[in-house]
């Protein structure tokens, strides 16, 4: 299981990764609420003032009942001790309904915050980056990291603040009542709480292991569900069975492992607890018999010592309750201080040329990209495209077509080479403005949760139902939306199944013509029409685009036969171009494309 | 959600039975625990009464080493119940992950898809989870204070009744509390519930988008709109905190009330000489174990609020009968012909996407399938792989219903590929033999080299054990479509189905690889659905389909140049002619 071995080092790296640095960024993310804190603050050590005077009170009762000889009973004393006593007991309630309730406030106010951080940052990323995380764990950093960063910090902040308090209130007391009594009892507490953390600590591995088994079984869960419809094609369904079946009894070995270590901490506090209360009894019953405590302060002092016990046995649990929340602001901050598209774009354009006399539509020069190093896809690439012209992009499959109109759109700023707008260099641009000015059809149709309207005008401003309803008049494709039961408000995201691709892609493109951009890119946005719709919409989407720059990717060359000039793309770099015309007599590239696909021959 | 006729959690619950000795182990183990918790405050109670009091202070030695003693059983009969009750929820965690996912899998297409695969996913992780947690739980977090309750009742009865009937009485309050908080509380939790389920759909979807949203330039706009979203969240969220913070402090002050009101009565005993003073204490600490214990069942509440959904979706996937049982007859013969006499589909009831297709192709043949978009091109692929049962008609494969077929002999002998067919984490060997046994290397060599992928194999430096990622991330649409193919030629399959699945490789590619298959495998009947019409001229005949799902020509290229008005309409907008 190499795999796994791997995986639980990179865990441990970033679980032991620089600690310090997240908690200071988790405070100045919560720095706005300062004041919300501090008052949190005041509010606890008032409430933990009147819990520690509670087994006070509560002595002064019991001393009332075994009053001088322990046989007659001061009844005024002892009602007046527990009118103290209900009256402290309310005030505490008051007390912490209000410090929960506005520690709960102060949560769920900071979760808000980071969440939106997070979100903002996600929506600024880089598309090269962004695309390099997994859905479900930008789902995960959403929703569980957010709320555990801000909650488990609230929660330890309050845990700390008070267990600090009362352990040392309860000791000081102890000791002003009894300092041999109380050596013995904090003493012994002392060694209990070392010995639970000792144990604690080595749980870790265990735990660590129960993790990553879930991890590697979730995975497997996810994959073969989400690619169930071809598993079931392919006949996996029993293969996937048997995998689950070998990792889930692993889980459950590593978990039933971690839980046999983990479930000795529960007896193993009790038991010190109750030897804590032993030695107290006897040595307490010894200090009575020697008349030097009281009943009433041997009960305080089984009180005292239980609370001063529970926060340092509680230790343990938060400091890894400030663990997690580290590890999940680490995995937020990963994110919301990753570098913004922005910069990365600034960052690109610093050494070249902004402006350039050059006042072509489009211009690529000497263009050199790669999504991986060592392995360009574009090999100085030139390029250029005038004002209004429809310009065809053919080539073979993998020659960087499609990468050319990511390029443009500035989703990849580290290229080399230049490409210029109007002159202008797209990285100098604001990558809002570049990118209002193009409007992308996509190969693949993605369409937002929402109705099929909702998907039409999505990022085209302010348009009206009645362009809407115009525009797929125009296209000649009104009555395809017209057979939803909902027609345009059907709600679409969800059932995908129920719509085609090709469906899919006119939704695509009726966006892209309502957004009046300047440049139109039709990235094989017909591929999954079947050629007559495909005719019909492309001549439709033509018209519509008026005199807008078009550039037309495809592979069915019959799209672009009409082009203004094709541009046959090849080993990287634009290999022909001109017109049906001229590429025909050239015999070259286009020409032998051609042929395969109209005529059936080899040339 | 349908309402399930069972209840979840009952029927979650009811599996403890089959783990019944352990189980009965745990409780009495639990109850050992529990006994040994109720003596110690008499024991100290004895060492003040007799040791001080009673003037033998010799005795509080003899009373230590018992405490001691009953402290360590105590420890590991909580030991032993914890671990039992440990066991007992991942025993059942594990069988019901087996159950559910073997479920799962006998499952059609469209029953996963109704269900949600994301949904699924959550049920077999989260959902498992919160039940074994539950299970778990369920031991310690009843038993233990039903237990600790009714003895510490009693022990202070023993005491005094008078005692034991104000302790009855602050139990009884501190139920009744807990009641009216968790009936107050449980529509707020439903709430945040749906909230966020709706927010987190919206969230994944966005999220899967930003190439969109970035083109579009809408990225301002979402960052409101999770903006509106959030404060929706907070405002859920808080409106069920709010009732929660003041759970806590109202128990503690029920707590320290009933301490007050057990020294008072123990006041009035001691000066009526009925009890002596080390009861007094004992009675103390009696009245806070039960009152703790209590507490500690009413997390109990909480968690059956959390698991009761959980439990009635993993309910819900148990109960799903699958509407193709795997079992059926084997063909018994080689591939000879597909058939599809009259048949009908529809996704749902009342909608219909194909009508009475009647369609055949033989070995060694190829059949087209073309027509406009919407027409069912790809619902008859789905069809003749059985991924979904036909609403009228047959579909036939050597004249025998495939519905008779065992699951596992049709997919033998059909071999469907699709344009967004999945690739899985592993290599792109693991992904061609996918699972399946008895596949040679000669076979996948054969494959790989029809498929036209050797020219990718040759770029990787491991070839065939080039790692793939999830969803095939690291290769374009075009590898991703050929590895696809090249699974499915694999398996040597009586019918191949290139549902579109060629649609992103470049026509020569496209055209090398159809005539390879021709070629490698010229006992194959190969159905394409294409988009292509040069693709579709390579097929022996062609089967074109209306609009609206009815067959609207079929035959040689040839006649249908002549007969079929579709045809010819796309034949003319390839020829530029319109």
């Amino acid at each position: 299981m190499a795999e796994i071995s791997f995986r639980e080092k990179k865990k441990r790296e970033t679980v032991t990764g620089s600690r310090w640095a997240v908690l200071k960024r988790l405070l100045r993310s919560v720095a706005g609420f300062r004041r919300m804190y501090l008052l949190l603050l005041l509010l606890l050590v008032l409430s933990l003032a009147v819990d520690l005077s509670l087994p006070l009170i509560i002595e002064s009762a019991i001393n009332a009942i075994s009053f001088a000889d322990g046989i007659s009973v001061d009844f005024p004393a002892l009602t007046f001790s527990l009118a103290v006593l209900a009256a402290a007991a309310v005030f505490a309630a008051v007390l912490g309904c209000a410090q929960e309730r506005l520690s709960a406030n102060v949560t769920l106010q900071a979760a808000m915050k980071i969440r939106q951080e997070l979100f903002d940052s996600l929506m600024d990323s880089p598309v090269s980056q962004y695309e390099k995380m997994r859905r479900g764990d930008m789902m995960s950093r959403m929703t569980c990291d957010c709320d555990l960063a801000a909650g488990a910090f609230t929660e330890s902040f309050k845990e700390l603040v008070s267990s600090l308090l009362v352990a040392c209130g309860c000791a000081v007391i102890m000791f002003i009542k009894c300092s041999r009594l109380a050596a013995v009892s904090t003493g012994s507490a002392m060694v209990s709480v070392l010995l639970t953390g000792l144990i604690s600590g080595m749980i870790y591995p265990a735990v660590l292991r129960q993790q990553t088994a879930l991890g590697v079984m979730n995975a497997h869960v996810e994959e073969t569900l989400k690619a169930f419809r071809t598993c079931t094609a392919c006949g996996r369904g029993e293969e996937n069975t048997r995998s689950m079946e070998i990792l889930s009894r692993q889980y459950y070995q590593a978990r039933l492992h971690a839980n046999s270590l983990e479930y000795l901490m529960g007896p193993l506090v009790l038991l010190f607890g109750n030897l804590n209360f032993l030695l107290t009894v006897v040595f307490g019953v010894r200090m009575m018999s020697a008349g030097v405590i009281g009943l009433g302060a041997m009960q305080a002092f089984i009180m005292y010592s239980r609370q001063f016990m529970e926060p340092l046995n509680a230790l343990g649990e938060n400091f890894a309750m400030v663990q997690s929340a580290l590890a999940a602001a680490e995995r937020v901050f990963s994110v919301i201080d990753g570098e913004k598209e922005r910069d990365l774009i600034a960052r690109a354009a610093e050494s070249v040329e902004r402006h350039a006399e050059d006042r072509a539509e489009l211009s690529f020069r000497e263009l050199s990209f790669g999504y991986h190093q060592n392995r360009p896809v574009l090999k100085k690439l030139c390029l250029r495209v005038s004002k209004g012209e429809r310009l065809a992009l053919v080539g073979r499959t993998g020659e960087g077509k499609t990468t050319l109109s990511n390029l443009l759109l500035g989703f990849y700023p580290e290229y080399e080479g230049e490409i210029r707008m109007q002159g202008d260099e797209i990285r100098s641009l604001d990558p809002g403005l570049l990118r209002s000015r193009i409007a992308v059809v996509a190969q693949e149709p993605q369409l937002i949760a929402g109705s099929i309207y909702e998907n039409l005008i999505y990022g085209c401003g302010e348009v009206s139902r009645e362009e809407v309803l115009q525009v797929l008049d125009r296209l000649g494709i009104g009555e395809l939306f017209a057979g939803f039961p909902g027609g345009l408000d059907t709600g679409v995201g969800k059932s995908e199944t129920e719509m085609s691709q090709g469906q899919m892609q006119l939704i695509c493109l009726v966006r892209a013509v309502l957004r009046k951009a300047e440049i139109l890119i039709l990235d094989e946005a017909t591929a999954s029409l079947d050629p007559c719709t495909e005719q019909t919409v492309q001549k439709a989407v033509e018209n519509a685009a008026g005199g807008r720059t078009c550039i037309v990717i495809a592979h069915r060359l019959s799209t672009v036969r009409d082009a203004d000039r094709i541009a046959v793309l090849a080993d990287g770099g634009i290999r022909e171009c001109g017109t049906h015309e001229d590429l025909m007599q050239k015999r070259g590239i286009y020409y032998e494309l051609y042929h395969r696909q109209f005529l059936g021959q080899e040339t | 959600m349908r309402k399930s006729a069972v209840n979840g959690l009952s029927a979650i619950t009811g599996r403890i039975v089959r783990q019944r000795s352990a189980a009965a182990a745990a409780i009495i183990l639990t109850a050992v625990q529990c006994g040994m918790e109720l003596w110690l405050p008499r024991l100290m109670a004895f060492a003040v009464d007799e040791g001080i009091l009673g003037g033998k202070p010799e005795q509080i030695n003899a009373v230590g080493w018992k405490m001691l003693a009953v402290c360590l059983v105590m420890g590991l009969a909580g030991y032993g119940a914890n671990i039992l009750c440990a066991f007992i929820g991942q025993r059942l965690a594990l069988e019901l992950r087996g159950e559910l996912y073997g479920r799962i899998s006998s499952m059609s297409v469209r029953q996963v898809t109704e269900l949600g695969s994301g949904s699924l996913i959550t049920r077999l992780t989260t959902d498992v989870d919160i039940c074994a947690n539950y299970v778990n739980a369920l031991l310690l977090l009843v038993f233990e204070p039903v237990l600790l309750t009714v003895g510490g009742v009693m022990m202070m009865w023993m005491i005094s009744p008078s005692l034991g009937l104000v302790l009855i009485a602050f139990t009884a309050l501190l139920l009744i509390i807990m009641t009216v908080f968790i009936r107050n509380t449980a529509p707020g939790f439903r709430k945040l519930r749906l909230v966020t389920d709706r927010i987190n759909a919206r969230l994944q979807n966005v999220l899967g988008l930003l190439r969109t949203v970035k083109g579009a330039g809408n990225e301002q706009r979402e960052k409101a709109r999770f903006a509106e979203s959030n404060r929706m969240l907070y405002d859920a969220g808080f409106a069920v905190q709010r009732k929660i913070a003041v759970f806590n402090p109202l128990v503690m002050l029920i707590m320290n009330l009933a301490v007050a009101a057990v020294l008072y009565s123990a006041g009035a005993e001691v000066a009526n000489h009925s009890i002596r003073v080390g009861a007094v204490l004992s009675a103390i600490t009696y009245a806070e174990q039960i009152l703790v214990a209590i507490t500690a069942g009413g997390r109990m509440f909480k968690m059956i609020a959390e698991t009761q959904p959980s439990a009635d979706r993993l309910i819900q996937v148990l109960e799903t009968e699958p509407e193709m049982p795997a079992d059926g007859e084997t063909l018994g013969e080689a591939f000879r012909e597909l058939r599809f006499d009259r048949v009908s589909f529809g996704y749902e009831e009342g909608s219909s996407v194909l009508r009475e297709i009647s369609l055949s192709v033989e070995r060694g043949e190829t059949l087209a399938v073309i027509g406009p978009v919407g027409c069912g091109k790809s619902t008859v692929a789905m069809l003749c792989a059985r991924l979904a049962d036909v609403s009228g008609g047959r579909v036939l494969i050597n004249e025998k219903d495939i519905r008779k077929l065992s699951m596992s002999e049709l997919r033998r002998t059909v071999a469907l590929t699709e344009k967004n067919s999945a690739i899985l984490e592993g290599s792109i060997r693991d992904n061609i033999v996918f699972g399946r046994s008895g596949i040679t290397d000669d076979e996948i060599r054969q494959a790989v080299s029809v498929s036209q992928l050797e020219e990718l194999l040759e770029k990787k430096p491991k070839g065939l054990e080039t790692r793939l990622y999830s969803m095939g991330k690291s290769l374009s649409g075009g590898e991703r479509q050929r590895v696809t193919i090249a699974r499915a030629l694999a398996g040597r399959p009586g019918l191949l189905i290139l549902d579109d699945s060629t649609s992103a490789l470049d026509y020569i590619t496209e055209e090398r690889l159809l005539k390879q298959i021709r070629e490698t495998y010229p006992e194959m009947a190969v159905l394409l659905m294409t988009n292509r019409l040069r693709s579709a001229e390579s097929a022996d005949r062609i089967l074109v389909l209306g609009r609206d799902g009815s067959p609207a020509g079929e035959g040689k290229a040839d006649t249908l140049r002549s007969s079929c008005a579709y045809y010819q309409r796309m034949l003319a907008v390839r020829d530029g002619r319109m």
